[in-house]
């Protein structure tokens, strides 16, 4: 019996098995259906060079993909099986077919999800097995890869099919093991305490070689809720090896991040001011058998103030914070993007399909890594795994906080606005990090890096402006970055990010939309590379003059809230340092979706 | 009361602050770097012009530079592809900056052969190429940490002649005995596929319904009654079994039954005991030797390594990892203590699992180090 085959009547027998048992008990379905077709096209001067400093090629490149056409259909269908009240099961069921499958030939059959879910006493939820984790910034988080909160609406319909397919749900990650919650309120000087514990596993001995062994990552939080005045917590999250589980360890890795957090709050009727915090501590300590042992202790801390204006939800932030550059929590650090040297689902290779796309090196600069359109579109270079070493970046991107908030050796201040909300005439935000390094990175005079970011966005409502009753919203974005540094290796490096679109509703629940993304990146910047101790072991230079632009048009009509068919096009435009490089892709894209 | 709790939350506030608030070191993180400025420039690059012996002599390059620099010099066999990269920051380089004695990292290892050179600078686009030639190769008995499995200096199998009469162990006889099932090959190749220098060791043959293919034991016999020939005399180096590595290079077909014991078998008896020195001899009773290890009265260390794998890989076993034989009257009767300073003979058998399989075992360069496992860069 062929795999496919043994599938198909797993499933089935799931869905029979869940079907008749509906007078024992209740069974219900959700999922989603998608159909998904991209057509593009790659232009520019990558195609046509010859004997180029970057290129291996002494002749032209016929060989690497021009057209391509892609795609595929996909059902998710949840079944969710419930006993009782207290316990549920439920699994996702996923169905998929690339564009061009014909007969099953091309298609798959998977379980993209399985859980177990249930309450213990009343008191206590539990979960078991594909479960979603998030606790603080600084412990356990999947921070976002870029700024786009104000991105067009084209763009986020393109961005929430990769955070699906990739399970980027919120800021939580997706893990397996299992995790309980359990709530106890009172009725004198505390008002609520909150425990959570949770132990996964990242790494399998069972599939590796037999010298890496399981890798657990477990912890817990603790809130106390003494009123709405005031409350506070404590997190910890540990990684540990399990050396026992293969015959000869070839390393044994263990991190532990202990952090506490409170928030006072002091308020009147339409003021409300709090003074909040987190500071918490590391432990690391990583040995290779025979070879090396890495250690590293250290600390942080992030506390700030925070006024709001209840009646315009206006609110004024500034916060300090202080992260040492041995500070180490995986779970909080780990990008979600691999920015280089991954193959992406478009023109992954080009110079005759020798070279990744994403890995075009200049007497050993990256040139040109992941683009814009890349990062929002391409499943392929997402990292779904706590990585124990800080990954490699790519300073266009973020250059300054590009492990998230947690990100090592940086201290400062960081200031901002933030006021409206999605359903009113308008939101907004604007925020400052002003940071600098903590030591110096490699440079010989300690010197240090310093560091300014300005982000801003606004959605405006205007249907709510000029009374009319059907939807037209403007939204504007914007990021902008300098690193600078003085002394023996000097550093400049800068880059804007700017968003900018519109979407109106032309005919009821028909949109038209139009987006526009750029970004500009000039200077030089030396990026740690890291190695499996997480300590720097060598450096990857940037000489960066950078342009990219996004410009898409399209339509979406909404049969209901979330079942939607959207047709755009796309035009991104990428020159790499000047115009030594360039190239453009061309795309049509086509998504019907229907979330049920 | 409000008030209270504020003021509450500020006290813990900043008494978290204050705690948090130790001084940290002041040192630059990672390793020091200079990027090269924009009027860079190389003034001078020579190589040595005579062939390099690894054997009596070290080589460097003179070069200078305009400022003072990152740089990157690599050497690489164009035969072998074997690699070495040395890195600084300086504003020139000579004998004092850097001496390559032959040795290598990753891999392969560097043979009798032309050498590309390359030095690059971080942060700009000079690139210094030029080439040397090896005449003869390092000698990595040199380094105290290691300790060659065949006698004197000879790097792998290079000193034996190549075929499978083994005869032509010549001097070195007496060092080795083999031992295998019907219808195994037993030889030294000399073959282009050696990792290093051109002759590796074979044993391709089949278990004939056992698990046991054919092996090779490295002996030492004492030289006089009570003097104990230890294999690891070298000075520095003390009988802790955590400290000593077994490390050998195997060339792997991909035949996913393929495996390897690597052993040390040790003389707790006295070597001035008369023992039964082979699995036979216990069987029958009969006592033949007074210097050696007895499968009946002493232990064997055992490590069994996967050699499934295809082309050449490295793999380093640590004395105190290995386990104690579970083979009755086949090591299992020793005192049970890990005592490296009687080991008289270290094997490398090649097995199957499971039984009624071929493998076909190539292997180079065994070495015994002390400290960590073999390091190619010393």
């Amino acid at each position: 019996m062929s795999n496919m085959t043994l599938k198909i009547k797993i499933a089935a027998a799931l869905l029979v098995a869940g079907t008749l048992g509906l007078n024992a008990q209740t069974v219900y379905f959700n999922g989603l259906g998608r159909a998904l077709v991209t057509t593009e096209n790659l232009k520019g001067n990558i195609l046509s060079q010859v004997d180029s400093s970057f290129s291996p090629l002494k002749t032209k490149d016929t060989t690497s993909n021009r057209k391509s056409t892609d795609g595929y259909t996909l059902f998710d269908l949840g079944i969710n099986a419930q006993p009782s009240e207290v316990l549920r099961a439920s699994a996702i069921l996923r169905i998929r077919n690339e564009f061009g499958g014909f007969y099953g030939d091309g298609s798959n059959l998977l379980f993209r999800q399985l859980r177990l879910d249930g309450i213990i006493a009343k008191k206590v939820k539990y979960e078991i097995g594909d479960i979603d984790l998030e606790l603080t910034p600084y412990t356990l988080y999947n921070f976002n890869e870029s700024y786009h909160e104000y991105e067009a609406d084209l763009f986020a319909l393109r961005r929430s099919v990769v955070h699906y397919e990739n399970f980027n749900f919120g800021n939580k990650w997706r893990m397996q093991g299992a995790n309980a919650v359990a709530n106890f309120r009172f009725t004198k000087i505390i008002e609520k305490i909150g425990l959570r514990a949770f132990g996964t596993r990242t790494n399998s001995a069972i599939f590796k070689n037999q010298t890496s062994p399981d890798r657990l990552i477990a912890g817990g939080r603790f809130d106390l809720v003494q009123s709405q005045y005031f409350q506070m917590g404590a997190t910890f999250v540990g990684l540990t090896d399990m050396p026992q589980t293969v015959a000869s360890a070839a390393s044994v890795y263990k991190n532990d991040v202990l952090t506490f957090d409170a928030k006072g709050t002091y308020g009147t009727e339409k003021i409300e001011v709090s003074i909040l915090g987190e500071g918490g501590f590391s432990q690391n300590s990583y040995v290779r058998a025979g070879i090396d042992t890495a250690k590293g202790d250290d600390y942080f801390y992030d506390a700030g103030v925070a006024v709001r204006y209840k009646p315009l939800n206006l609110k004024v932030f500034a916060n300090y914070r202080d992260v040492g550059y041995d500070f180490s929590s995986p779970t909080a650090q780990s990008r979600r993007i691999h920015d280089y040297g991954y193959a992406t689902q478009y023109f992954g290779q080009v110079f005759s399909n020798t070279r990744l796309r994403t890995n075009i090196l200049e007497s050993g600069e990256l040139l040109a890594g992941t683009t814009l359109l890349d990062r929002m579109m391409d499943e392929n270079i997402r990292n779904l795994n706590v990585q124990t070493s800080l990954m490699p970046f790519m300073p266009q991107y973020n250059n300054v906080t590009p492990y998230g908030q947690a990100t090592p050796n940086r201290k400062g201040f960081t200031f901002g606005v933030s006021g409206g909300e999605t359903d009113r005439t308008i939101k907004g935000e604007a925020a400052v990090d002003m940071l600098s390094e903590i030591v110096g990175e490699g440079t010989p005079d300690k010197e240090t890096r310093d560091f300014t970011a300005i982000r801003a966005g606004v959605l405006f409502n205007v249907n709510r402006v000029i009374r009319w009753e059907k939807g037209l919203a403007i939204k504007l974005g914007y990021r902008s970055e300098n690193t600078s540094r003085g002394g023996v290796n000097k550093i400049d490096f800068s880059s804007t990010l700017l968003d900018a679109g519109i979407t109106a509703e032309v005919v009821k629940q028909l949109d038209l939309m139009i987006g526009y993304k750029a970004l500009m990146a000039e200077g030089n910047e030396v990026i740690a590379m890291r190695n499996s101790l997480n300590q720097i072991a060598s450096y990857q230079i940037f000489n960066v003059k950078d342009n990219q632009s996004i410009v898409s048009y399209g339509l979406r009509y909404r049969f209901s809230k979330n079942t939607y068919f959207t047709a755009q096009g796309v035009h991104a435009g990428n020159t790499f340092r000047k115009e030594s490089l360039n190239y453009s892709i061309n795309q049509l894209f086509l998504n019907y979706t229907m979330i049920f | 009361m409000k008030r209270r709790i504020l003021g509450i939350s500020v006290s813990i506030v900043s008494a978290v602050l204050l705690i948090l608030s130790c001084n940290r070191k002041s040192d630059p993180i990672g390793p020091e770097y200079f990027v090269a400025p924009a009027d860079f420039s190389v003034k001078s690059f020579t190589l040595p012009s005579d062939s390099l012996n690894f054997r009596v002599e070290k080589c460097t390059i003179n070069a200078e530079f305009s400022h003072k620099v990152s740089w990157t010099l690599t050497f690489k066999g164009n035969k072998t592809g074997a690699v070495m990269t040395y890195t600084g920051a300086s504003d020139a380089i000579n004998s004092s900056v850097l001496l390559w004695n032959g040795v290598h990292k990753d891999l392969y290892f560097f043979k009798k052969e032309d050498v590309t050179v390359t030095l690059t600078f971080f942060g700009s686009e000079i690139v210094k190429t030029g080439k040397v030639f090896i005449k003869g190769t390092r000698n990595y008995a040199e380094n105290p940490m290691n300790v060659y499995l065949a006698k004197g200096d000879s790097n792998g199998y290079e000193k034996f002649l190549a075929g499978n009469t083994l005869n032509n162990f010549g001097s070195f006889g007496a060092q080795f005995t083999f031992e295998q099932v019907a219808a195994t090959t037993r030889r030294v190749i000399d073959t282009s596929i050696a990792l290093e220098g051109n002759k590796v060791f074979q044993i391709n043959g089949s278990d004939g319904g056992g698990f046991f293919i054919g092996g090779m034991q490295h002996r030492r016999k004492r030289t006089a009654p009570g003097i104990e020939p230890y294999f690891f005399d070298k000075a520095g180096w003390t009988p802790d079994p955590s400290k000593i590595y077994y490390n050998i290079f195997v060339y792997g077909t991909g035949q996913a039954n393929a495996r390897m014991n690597l052993e040390f078998h040790e003389a707790d008896l006295s070597s001035n005991s008369i023992k039964p020195i082979s699995a036979a001899q216990c069987a029958s009773g009969g006592a033949a030797a007074i210097d050696e290890h007895s499968p009946c009265f002493d232990d064997a260390y055992i490590a069994v390594i996967d050699i499934s794998h295809t082309g050449w890989k490295m793999f380093s076993v640590r004395y105190s990892d290995m386990t104690k034989s579970a083979v009755a009257n086949n090591g299992n009767n020793g005192n049970g203590v890990m005592e490296p300073n009687r080991v008289h003979r270290i094997q490398i058998g090649v097995n199957t699992t499971p039984n009624n399989n071929s493998v076909n075992a190539i292997w180079d360069f065994p070495i015994i180090t002390y400290g960590g496992p073999f390091d190619p860069t010393k």
